[in-house]
């Protein structure tokens, strides 16, 4: 079931991300923070699909606080922001549902900085891994082609990488 | 992961190297349709060959990037 958010911004010093009020469909209020807000359409209601659980809106959430208070400054913030990235992902996203939902949320709500770690992560799957470790890991169970035009791009591929 | 959206698939190959992408065609059909994107192969040509190369071997008519980083490659491999 896709849900649906209204959102309200509020007032504050750029260049500080402006908080953003979401509201779910059930009346249920949030507050997030966003890389580009003068992007999101103000007072309309966006579709977010992707925002499926309330553990991938809270690391959104974290993502952006953590985020502001980096670019404020300040005894808070954490030091290291490229560091805090890494270590977020390694600990918070640990599953290819999770990296999912959560690189569809940071792209939809166009958190540029969010969106650019999920897609390394995933290529970081992708990257020295045989073609069957990928589908495994990534679940792709259905692969939508015939065994006669898989075969013609295992030669294709061997083609390439002058295996044979 | 096969839900992704074209987009957010091509800015995962632009993070690949050649030979990722060379075996992810193999991964399902939608891989296979993006992975031939030309500007992911410019962009791996120039990125190897460097800006003058890509110039000079431009693909003209039906010809891909693709295929000219493959002929480039094997021309490394094994001489003219």
């Amino acid at each position: 079931m896709a849900m649906a958010m209204a959102m309200a911004m509020e007032a504050a010093p750029a260049p500080v991300p402006l908080p953003l009020v979401l509201r779910f469909r059930n009346g249920e209020d949030r507050f997030a923070l966003t890389d580009q807000p003068r992007q999101l359409p103000l007072g309309y209601a966006i579709d977010a699909p992707s925002i499926r659980s309330a553990r991938t809106f809270g690391l959104l959430d974290e993502y952006a606080r953590v985020h502001a208070q980096h670019a404020r400054g300040g005894p808070g913030a954490v030091p290291d922001i490229a560091a805090w990235d890494r270590a977020f992902m390694e600990r918070e996203v640990t599953d290819t549902d999770e990296l999912h939902d959560l690189f569809m949320a940071a792209s939809t709500l166009e958190m540029d900085g969010l969106s650019v770690l999920c897609a390394q992560k995933t290529a970081d799957v992708v990257k020295k891994r045989t073609v069957e470790e990928v589908k495994a890991l990534l679940g792709i169970a259905d692969v939508g082609m015939t065994p006669e035009e898989e075969l013609k791009l295992q030669h294709d591929n061997d083609a390439i990488l002058c295996l044979r | 992961m096969d839900g992704l959206p074209a987009e957010l698939c091509i800015k995962i190959f632009h993070l690949l190297d050649h030979q990722s992408l060379a075996s992810a065609p193999q991964v399902c059909r939608k891989w296979n349709t993006l992975t031939s994107d030309d500007e992911l192969w410019r962009r791996l040509f120039k990125d190897r060959w460097g800006a003058d190369a890509a110039a000079f071997y431009a693909p003209e008519g039906s010809r891909s990037w693709k295929d000219v980083f493959i002929v480039q490659d094997r021309c490394d491999r094994y001489g003219l």
